[in-house]
């Protein structure tokens, strides 16, 4: 218990620290939204320093990062600059557009990877080739993986339409890693001494693959599943832009570049929360799942 | 079973074994008996298929029925992911005999069965591993040190278990073990073998003693400190407490006292892998004293801890375990272990656990120049054939300037290096005599 309360806290430090980091980043850039709006000429200095003052970006950055995390946890992120909007407002359908291609292409890439991965050792099938295959994956750029797919879909005269073309490419992005470490780790684990000695002693089959050799391999696994969910949303922000789905990907990237900073800001802290959550969560799997982690070593002592 | 001119070799290196025949009939029971490194092991795994993905094996193991392979306890045998029940039950398909042969090992408890392998003691991992292997009703059982890690009363109990379930059953027993009582209690008729490798003596000459300062241990105190969840660390006991004293280049002193005096804790305080509160350790260097660092020099103190084969990489061959250590793999070095030159490029993997413990050993000794090698029980988990050639080649290296701090509760390893002992008791310096006769007179 005392150890999940450590990591909790762990995170929630984490959590301040780089919403801080954040913040301030955005504070280190010269100028803002208003910056451009100094070569209009039918807008004095006085006034736009006036404009500035009324969205309180001239106030001390403490304050405004605490006014900003206030305002944040009641939900209110602010005004986009650029659209005059609520961010929340614009943000989320995006994010529900991010998280229709995110999860399924999450799901569908593990399942394939660490399912084809298992198979492959099931029916023996030459695990040789999954590695150097996986490594040359991991390099095609997104860019070139969705073109591919496309080019690949009409070359089999499949359509591809809709939300499937930016989920077979962000598939076709993270699959590569999933399977590298999948072969990897159960390669390992079927060499282990305990897994050899089970299986010297005729448990077979379905048995030794799901209580001993897949069971050896979770613990890196679990790890890589908690990093490989923020993974999974930040390469969809780029597969987003390439396919043109109405995702978070198309509206961060305009928003960088018209320096909207409130969306910025808000898109990188929610990231790191995702990132935060989904490895406290690989942690309590791996406290569940590891009677090394959970129970005390020495009992009988 | 009928094991027929079994051959094992790793790589292109000479065979580990070779030409080993051996038949047992029913009910028949055979110890196999040899040094450290004989095969003895490669015999008994590669009858149950267990050997290394890189060996090569020749010729025939028949088996009419089935093998239970007992293998000597370490953590790895066993699935830390289930309880010590469960890992019997796997085979058992069945509670209540699980049970049944958990009460016959003296394992009977609910804690004990409910228990993870991590949090079992050796010996209660041994009965564990025995149990797995008779719960299959094997036709032979093929056991490697089975009692090894086990008090002289659970070795009674154990022997007495395999002895009722082959004569019960008619069960052929093949026994590897160092203990000659092991073969007696279960009448086994003994098959002795000897390594393929036959070390010539090593050359032993008397020792000059040299009184050149090498370190002073002045006053060092520290606290055993314990982290509450808001990481305030507090005193939770004392490991050391004002220790001083003081060694000469080329000296052997030996640290004896009961479990949890510190004796460890000092020498990882001397060997930089720990910190202490107050006090100093200073080394003599160029007719200048020197303040510890942290990390250590690695050319000045080495540590060698229990069990020195686990600090080497198995993947990974003799000479490239002696690279990383002296920079150049220097197949002269292996003689000094009675390991022949020819092994050089052989895998670590492919050693047997008294040949890892010399090679370990060596390459701690190779990587320091006069320094200091501290060796943490390191000799106890070794069999006496091991231990014998560790020692003359650590009297050897003495007299080359070699200095060895000792720590251990075996006062015959002190005795014939000729050792200076310092006596710990609760974290103090209790005696420190001349010499080991002086004490025991």
């Amino acid at each position: 218990m005392i150890f999940l309360l450590r990591k909790a806290l762990i995170s929630l430090i984490q959590f301040f620290v780089i919403s801080i980091a954040v913040f301030l980043f955005f504070r280190l850039l010269p100028g803002d939204i208003y910056t451009v709006e100094l070569e209009n000429p039918q807008i004095s200095k006085a006034s736009l320093e006036g404009i500035r003052e009324a969205h309180g970006l001239t106030q001390s950055w403490p304050r405004r990062y605490v006014n900003w995390l206030a305002s944040s946890a009641k939900g209110d992120f602010g005004d986009s600059l650029a659209y005059g909007i609520p961010v929340r407002q614009l943000l989320a359908p995006r994010i529900r557009g991010t998280l229709e291609v995110a999860i399924p292409a999450l799901l569908l890439s593990w399942a394939l990877g660490l399912g084809g991965a298992i198979s492959a050792g099931v029916f023996g099938i030459a695990p040789t080739i999954f590695e150097p295959g996986a490594t040359a994956a991991t390099i095609v750029p997104d860019v070139a993986a969705v073109s591919l797919i496309l080019w690949a879909a009409v070359w089999l005269g499949i359509s591809i339409t809709g939300i499937w073309l930016p989920i077979a490419g962000l598939t076709f992005g993270l699959l590569p890693v999933v399977v590298f470490h999948s072969v990897r780790e159960l390669r390992h684990a079927q060499k282990l001494e305990f897994v050899r000695i089970a299986e010297s002693r005729g448990i077979s089959g379905s048995r030794i693959w799901l209580q001993f050799v897949l069971r050896a391999a979770l613990n890196p696994l679990v790890s890589l599943a908690g990093l490989s969910v923020a993974a999974a949303i930040s390469s969809s922000f780029v597969v987003e832009v390439l396919t043109g789905w109405p995702g978070i990907g198309p509206l961060f990237l305009e928003a960088v570049q018209a320096r909207d900073y409130s969306i910025v800001q808000t898109v990188l802290v929610m990231l790191a929360g995702v990132l935060i959550v989904s490895n406290f969560a690989a942690e309590i799997a791996l406290y569940r799942l590891d009677p090394r982690i959970r129970l005390p070593h020495e009992r009988f002592r | 079973m009928d094991i027929r001119d079994l051959r094992v070799s790793y790589g292109s290196a000479p065979p580990v074994v070779d030409a080993f025949s051996l038949a047992l009939g029913r009910g028949d029971r055979v110890g196999l008996a040899g040094e450290s490194g004989c095969g003895k092991t490669t015999v008994l795994r590669a009858a149950t298929g267990l050997l290394q993905e890189t060996g090569v094996m020749a010729g025939t193991v028949t088996i009419a029925g089935r093998a239970g392979y007992i293998p000597q306890e370490s953590l790895q045998s066993l699935s830390p992911y289930l309880t010590a029940a469960a890992q019997v039950t796997e085979l058992t398909r069945s509670r209540q005999e699980t049970a049944r042969l958990f009460a016959r090992v003296g394992l009977g408890e609910k804690r004990i069965m409910d228990a993870y392998p991590h949090q079992l003691s050796g010996g209660e991992r041994q009965r564990v591993l025995i149990i797995q292997a008779l719960a299959l009703r094997p036709a032979a059982i093929l056991a490697d040190e089975p009692t090894s890690n086990l008090d002289p009363d659970n070795e009674a109990l154990v022997l007495h278990f395999l002895d009722e379930y082959a004569s019960e059953t008619g069960a052929a027993i093949l026994i590897a073990s160092h203990r000659e009582r092991v073969f007696r209690t279960l009448g086994c008729r003994v098959h002795r073998m000897t390594p393929e490798f036959q070390p010539g003596a090593a050359p032993r000459r008397p020792g000059v003693a040299s009184l050149q300062p090498l370190l002073t241990v002045g006053n060092v105190t520290k606290n055993f400190t314990r982290r509450d969840w808001l990481t305030r660390t507090k005193p939770v006991a004392r490991a050391l407490d004002h220790v001083s004293f003081e060694m000469q280049r080329g000296e052997c002193v030996a640290i004896l006292g009961p479990s949890g005096a510190g004796k460890s804790t000092l020498a990882r305080c001397i060997a930089g892998r720990e910190t202490f509160d107050s006090g100093s350790i200073e080394w003599h260097e160029a007719g200048e004293w020197h303040e510890a660092g942290k990390p250590a020099v690695a050319e000045r103190v080495q540590l060698v801890q229990q069990e020195p084969s686990e600090s080497l990489n198995p993947g990974v061959t003799i000479a490239a375990a002696l690279k990383e250590a002296c920079g150049r793999p220097d197949a002269e070095l292996l003689p000094q272990v009675r390991l022949p030159r020819e092994w050089l490029n052989r895998k670590v993997s492919a050693l047997s656990e008294g040949q890892r413990a010399r090679v370990a050993i060596l390459r701690s000794a190779a990587r320091l120049k006069n320094g200091l090698l501290i060796l943490d029980e390191s000799l106890s988990g070794l069999d006496a054939a091991t231990r014998g050639h560790i020692l003359s080649y650590l009297a050897g290296q003495q007299e080359r300037g070699l200095s060895i701090l000792l720590v251990t509760h075996d006062a015959d390893a002190a005795m014939e290096l000729g050792a200076r002992v310092v006596r710990m008791e609760a974290g103090r310096i209790a005696a420190s005599d001349a010499h080991l006769m002086a004490l025991s007179q």
